[in-house]
């Protein structure tokens, strides 16, 4: 085994690649709690100054004199798919923290795996439905015939849902390699 | 559970402790530990094998078959 020098003491290369494993996971756990977090103020944000954002995936013309009823009822439909994205986003948070735990290929760790790739895999979805329900949210108050439901499905949401496809099967495989090392460790 | 290990009994008949059975069979106390409390879901032949060579006994005499108790 190699074994590296510091100021004063020798460190073995695993304890090295586990040190190096917990900084990192500890580094992902903040990241990813702080941007489940940031999720919410920047539905608000969006909604406050929507008529300065470019290329919003939304009629213009719905986007024109939002009331504050409009605005919040717009962010309310957001946290559908922000929701899900803060979802998934905790869960990778606690998979990383339990990497820095030690527990890398535990059955719980798998399950977390599992919670992300299907946040990522109904995002696109949970998309659609929010650009359908938010359209239909603003345009509630047109003139008969004048209302405005958008449905759509970008190659962006597409790719989403091949990563998510992807990573579930990733996760099923892991799950159930974790389960049989689990029932290993279980005999003596 | 069906399987009970009795493990204990040889053991306090040998006058052996579970730390130096651990130690002459090469496992730890812990894993040990959890074969006595039988809390495992299996014992390897070889660890088996093991631990009737120092125990000087037979595998019969470290696991009884009690019929009627519910399998965890």
């Amino acid at each position: 085994m190699h074994e590296f020098m510091t100021n004063s003491t020798s460190i073995s290369e695993p304890e090295i690649r586990y040190r190096r494993i917990r900084r990192i996971a500890g580094v992902m756990t903040v990241v990813c709690s702080l941007l489940a977090l940031l999720l919410l103020p920047c539905m608000i944000a969006v909604w406050s100054f929507v008529e300065h954002i470019p290329r919003m995936p939304l009629p213009a013309k719905l986007l024109h004199n939002l009331s504050l009823t409009d605005r919040i009822g717009a962010i309310a439909i957001s946290m559908l798919a922000a929701g899900l994205a803060a979802w998934g986003l905790v869960s990778l948070a606690q998979l990383f923290a339990r990497f820095r735990q030690g527990d890398v290929f535990d059955l719980r760790a798998t399950i977390l795996l599992r919670r992300f790739a299907l946040s990522v895999l109904l995002l696109p979805v949970a998309q659609a439905v929010v650009e359908a329900s938010t359209t239909a949210w603003l345009s509630r108050n047109t003139a008969p015939g004048e209302g405005v439901i958008t449905i759509s499905l970008s190659s962006d949401g597409i790719l989403f849902f091949v990563i998510g496809v992807l990573l579930m099967t990733v996760a099923w495989v892991f799950h159930d390699a974790a389960a049989i090392a689990e029932d290993n460790r279980m005999i003596v | 559970m069906r399987i009970v290990v009795t493990l204990d009994v040889m053991l306090a008949r040998r006058k052996m402790r579970g730390k130096e059975l651990a130690a002459a069979i090469g496992i730890s106390e812990q894993n040990l530990s959890l074969l006595r409390s039988g809390k495992v879901k299996g014992v390897r032949f070889s660890t088996l094998q093991r631990i009737c060579a120092v125990l000087d006994c037979q595998p019969g005499d470290l696991l009884a078959y009690e019929p009627g108790l519910e399998e965890s």
